[in-house]
């Protein structure tokens, strides 16, 4: 019932994201525009479309994908915005722009990095892997990967360096088709942490339980954490490192699945996140183009702190 | 023989935990685990799960190479209760045990009539029918510990291992979960970690007895609960009475 409501309401806020603008239309305005591309519908369908898809698809991949380190760390604070991934996967995306590298394999390549880093400095020789070591380890990544992208920011002459900025904080500026396609190729890479509910829901009981119980608790950890990795340095590299919504969209999805990890509901409410603040971002002051991860700050901090505080009084 | 032990070594970290651990358990009743804190008590439990993989030698399982075992079949033949489970807020009695099916559901769909049935009897062999709807977070110690038990009941395994099942509990609620572990132990075979050797003494079948990774003892607990390899285990004296014909095993220092 409760995912039902929340997929409604990313469903509204993507038809309010595709009538809202420099020119208002009204839902029959819509219609026609989505029912006709090369006629009335042009405009929504280059400009607006494109770029609420690519929303979408970033939100629901940096939902998911803090959900799922969230619960392979048992830790509400091991989202890969945290845990230094996103970072270094920003740190890849810029390095590979100033080589002129495609810029998805160079934000891959940053988010595997950090992977292995973390997998690698956290694993206690006899107690396995240190999940409370990989956030404060993560966190010393995430300020060091942001200090290495400053670094090549301020290399860079004054109008990259503005661009590379506004990117940093997590825009849509500038998205259209190729970016529609780009975002499809990470479709492959949600869909085994989608299935993976279950295993995730046993791997909260503790490792060792969990692997009583016949989960495959290593392999998955691997397996799970590397798409979720891949799928947040992906998401990156379609509109930056958007602040807060892979923190707070497993908190939220949790509340809407009566506090159960599921990777439905943070897809859901990471999407949300992304098309409201890019409404926003686009309506509030349109002329300013302010990026849109001010805004998924903006309404993804209080979102957290209310569903952090609903979770916590039981 | 639910296990069977060879040479069995385990290193942890370069370090030797265990180390040529040879015994066969009998089937069915309790056999209890005693020795001193790091004498590998919770790496032997690992190790019978099938979490541990052993560096030289073996254990088998109803005579089959443990490690050949695939997880999820392992899983319905051999429930284990760690002390590091945890239950993630918000959970209800009822769904913290419903977990144990997990090696029984086929995936991606629900429990199955079956499935709810082994979850009922768990409940009602554990006295939870009626916490079954609270969070377990809500429950006191005792409580929990018995919906714990639940859950590895619910997994229908013929082999239970518990990892100091009594810790934290206090006398009522010990002597309430000892019974309820002497109800399991009429039916499959458990193997678990005690610290009070008094209750080994009146509920264990067998005893094991480990110090520094080593095999001290095994056998009935007249044999093992002795002044002499009690001595051999834990470096003190102890002086083992029976007040009312019934075993009293204390340090003798107290």
């Amino acid at each position: 019932m409760r995912l039902l409501a929340l997929f409604l309401i990313t469903v509204a806020l993507a038809w309010l994201s595709l009538s809202a603008g420099r020119t208002w239309l009204t839902p029959p305005e819509v219609t026609r525009a989505l029912l006709d591309p090369e006629g009335a519908g042009r405009m929504v369908w280059h400009l607006r479309l494109p770029r609420l898809a690519v929303g979408i698809m970033a939100g629901a991949c940096f939902g998911l994908s803090g959900l799922v380190f969230q619960t392979l760390l048992r830790n509400p604070l091991a989202s890969p915005d945290v845990i230094g991934v996103t970072q270094s996967a920003a740190f890849g995306a810029v390095a590979a722009l100033t080589m002129g590298a495609p810029v998805m394999f160079g934000a891959w390549a940053g988010g595997l990095a950090a992977i292995l880093f973390l997998g690698w400095f956290a694993t206690h020789p006899r107690r396995g892997l240190e999940t409370r070591a990989v956030v404060l380890q993560g966190l010393a990544l995430a300020i060091f990967a942001g200090a290495a992208t400053e670094t090549l920011i301020l290399r860079m002459n004054d109008n990259s360096a503005g661009m590379a900025l506004t990117w940093l904080s997590g825009t849509l500026n500038g998205v259209a088709g190729p970016e529609v396609g780009r975002a499809l190729w990470l479709l492959p890479l949600a869909l085994p942490l989608l299935l993976a509910g279950r295993a995730l829901d046993r791997i909260e009981l503790g490792d060792d339980l969990a692997r009583a119980l016949g989960v495959r608790v290593g392999l998955l950890r691997t397996g799970l954490g590397l798409c979720a990795a891949f799928l947040a340095a992906g998401a990156v590299s379609l509109c930056g490192p958007m602040g807060f919504v892979a923190l707070a969209a497993g908190p939220v999805g949790r509340m809407m699945a009566r506090g159960r990890p599921s990777p439905l509901a943070a897809m859901l409410a990471g999407a949300a996140c992304v098309t409201l603040a890019d409404t926003l971002a686009r309506t509030f002051a349109p002329a300013a183009l302010l990026p849109t991860g001010l805004y998924t700050a903006l309404i993804g901090a209080p979102v957290l702190i209310m569903a952090v505080r609903r979770m916590a009084r039981g | 023989m639910p296990f069977q032990t060879q040479n069995l070594s385990i290193r942890l970290g370069g370090k030797r935990i265990l180390q040529d651990v040879t015994f066969n358990a009998p089937v069915g009743g309790i056999t209890g685990i005693i020795g001193p804190n790091g004498s590998g008590k919770t790496t032997l439990l690992r190790a019978l799960a099938g979490l541990l993989s052993p560096d030289t030698g073996h254990v088998l399982h109803d005579g089959q190479d443990l490690g050949r075992i695939p997880p999820r079949d392992r899983a319905r033949r051999i429930a284990m209760m760690p002390q590091t489970a945890q239950a993630p807020a918000g959970l209800t009695v009822r769904e913290l045990v419903a977990r144990g099916r997990t090696p029984w559901l086929r995936p991606f769909l629900p429990m199955t009539a079956a499935d709810q049935g082994a979850v009922d009897r768990a409940l009602a062999a554990c006295g939870l029918n009626d916490l079954a709807a609270r969070a377990v977070d809500s429950l006191s110690g005792g409580q929990r510990q018995r919906a714990w038990i639940a859950l590895v009941l619910a997994q229908e395994s013929g082999t239970v291992l518990l990892d100091e099942p009594l810790n934290f509990l206090d006398l009522p609620h010990q002597s309430e979960l000892v019974s309820l572990l002497r109800t399991v132990g009429a039916t499959r075979s458990v193997m678990m970690i005690l610290h009070d050797l008094t209750i080994a003494a009146r509920v264990c079948d067998h005893v094991l007895a480990l110090r520094d990774g080593r095999l001290v003892a095994f056998g009935t607990p007249a044999d093992v609960l002795a002044p002499a390899p009690l001595k051999q285990t834990f470096g003190i004296d102890f002086s083992c009475t029976r007040p009312d014909g019934r075993p009293v095993i204390l340090p003798a220092a107290l």
